[in-house]
């Protein structure tokens, strides 16, 4: 456990040392920003709307939750596919290429203590972005009247799908010593993930339900309507879970070659 | 302390140590010899965990490395080639953090970074961050991390590359000061370092160990054939001919300057007196006569170009 924690630490010293988690942190803010402004305003338009022509249908269907706080969500955990393979190219591509992991390796330490450090940093820097976003939600508690079940949700699914993320980040950046490699290799990795979901709606019987079991996309509208799931839920703890056997296996492989 | 046995690393094809032991004694240090490609920074590497050998067995005071590598690793300090160095770091947090991955206890970290800060030379930049350092100073904080939780075994992969003369100096003595403490293995291809510091050679070519004895066994064992070095005020075209047919007279190679010469003589056979006579005769005029030692240079390119 302390070696654990060391490396955690020198995982989260490093990633607030350089300029790649400020403007992260930044580019995610404004974006997010930008969505929920957007959505925001498109509401209270259709509000006004509604209430102007005095429509209680129209009025029962313009929900907060649906209007803002889902697809809301849903923007973010797109960003997300963008953001998180620029977090996690240098977690170990950056100890190859400077030579780094000889030091690590060659220390009293396992390698699933390595990776595990590494992957806690990563979910700490990660929970923090999610964070800066709990002011969008407030506003909305502030002056409508939202779901407080939808938003929990949600934000549960958001973590354990960018966790999936990392997760499968941290095994792609084992791969390689290049940050640039690693980055754009697991942003194009995760969109298929994503895309599954596409070819599940145009494949019908077992096939179908097998891609949409895999889809990311499937198990996290669940947690954005509100819905906790043990389906959904042992997807992406198994999911993280997976890939962070995957990258002990891979740390390990490569010094056998 | 150190145990090598007939250690082979293949990677693929091709096979880059082959077949290879030797052992370090308690407090010595063993310079480690080889042309580059020759596979030592391999042999480093495996020696210290990084990678596994494809066959073979080694032993770090006392434990294997393969079997018990946490326990192995606990007693090595190990400087690779490239000085594993984090560059967003500050030196004392770097060393810290070493400090920590070596298991060190956390009372002692704070005086043994500073101890081995004050012995490597870097208390001046200590809290300078890694990435503004020279070279120098770089490869300086690669071997205080090495020496960070006191390690019994010490593997220095060209320990004094990149520093200037002063700087070298003062790394070999630190390295020299350290023995008898510690086992060190130290390989170079920087040969009055080995000289200076080293008290037991391994040398290796292709893989193999070409030769592995104490250094004064391995300057003295050609000393069997006497080498003399001969200049002459007054050489003739037939002066190399008859030193050749001077008794006990090996081989005779004219220098680069046309007046020398160098004379090898049968094995313990000294033909120094027969060619003073000779000279004398012939009126050659002697400038110079002296016994020549085969420097471990001349050993170096022999042994690695056989």
């Amino acid at each position: 456990m302390r070696n654990i924690m060391t490396i955690f630490g020198k995982e989260m010293r490093l990633i607030f040392s350089g300029p790649v988690a400020y403007v992260v942190l930044a580019s995610f803010l404004l974006l997010t920003g930008f969505f929920f402004f957007d959505l925001f305003a498109n509401y209270s338009q259709i509000l006004s709307y509604a209430s102007m022509y005095q429509n209680p249908a129209m009025l029962e269907q313009v929900n907060v939750n649906q209007m803002i706080l889902t697809p809301l969500m849903h923007n973010i955990s797109i960003l997300l596919m963008l953001i998180v393979p620029i977090l996690t190219a240098r977690l170990y591509a950056e100890e190859k290429s400077a030579g780094t992991d000889e030091l690590l390796l060659t220390s009293p330490i396992r390698v699933s203590e390595i990776i595990s450090g590494k992957l806690l940093a990563g979910l700490a820097f990660y929970l923090l972005l999610l964070m800066l976003t709990i002011h969008f939600p407030a506003v909305l508690f502030k002056y409508a009247n939202p779901d407080l079940g939808t938003a929990l949700s949600g934000y549960l699914g958001l973590f354990l799908m960018g966790a999936a993320f990392i997760s499968f980040g941290l095994f792609v950046s084992t791969l390689t010593d290049s940050q640039v490699v690693a980055a754009i290799s697991s942003f194009a990795l995760l969109l298929i993930f994503w895309i599954l979901g596409w070819l599940a709606e145009s494949q019908s019987g077992l096939v179908g339900e097998v891609l949409g079991y895999l889809s990311m996309t499937q198990h996290f509208e669940h947690f954005g309507e509100g819905l906790i799931s043990v389906v959904d839920l042992v997807y992406y703890l198994s999911f993280i879970a997976l890939f962070w056997f995957l990258a002990t296996r891979a740390v390990e492989s490569t010094r056998w070659r | 302390m150190i145990k090598v046995t007939n250690l082979t690393k293949q990677y693929g094809e091709f096979t880059a140590v082959d077949d290879i032991s030797f052992s370090v004694g308690k407090g010595k240090i063993l310079g480690f010899l080889g042309p580059n490609g020759a596979g030592k920074t391999t042999t480093m590497r495996i020696l210290t965990g990084f990678m596994p050998a494809t066959a073979g067995q080694i032993e770090i005071a006392g434990f294997d490395i393969f079997r018990q590598p946490m326990e192995a690793r606990r007693h090595i300090g190990y400087l690779p080639e490239h000085p594993p160095l984090y560059r967003e770091l500050t030196v004392v947090e770097y060393l810290r953090l070493v400090s920590k991955l070596k298991g060190l206890p956390r009372k002692q970290i704070g005086e043994r970074v500073d101890i081995v800060a004050s012995q490597c030379g870097l208390t001046d930049v200590i809290d300078n961050r890694i990435g503004v350092l020279s070279k120098g100073y770089k490869q300086r904080v690669g071997l205080a991390q090495a020496l960070v939780n006191d390690p019994p075994v010490l593997v220095l992969d060209e320990p004094t590359i990149g520093l200037d003369p002063n700087q070298i100096k003062e790394i070999r003595e630190l390295i020299r000061s350290l023995a008898g403490e510690h086992t060190i293995i130290l390989s170079t291809h920087i040969l009055p370092e080995v000289t200076m510091t080293c008290e037991d050679v391994v040398i290796i070519n292709k893989g193999r160990v070409v030769t592995a004895s104490t250094l004064e066994e391995l300057t003295n064992q050609t000393n069997d054939q006497p080498r003399i070095y001969l200049r002459l005020a007054r050489p003739t075209e037939n002066t190399e001919k008859k030193l050749r047919e001077t008794p006990n007279v090996l081989k005779v190679t004219r220098g680069v300057e046309p007046d020398t010469f160098t004379v090898v003589g049968e094995p313990g056979a000294d033909p120094s007196a027969d060619i003073g006579v000779l000279v004398l005769q012939h009126d050659w005029g002697l400038l110079e006569m002296r016994q020549q030692r085969e420097s471990l240079e001349e050993i170096f390119v022999r042994l690695t170009n056989e």
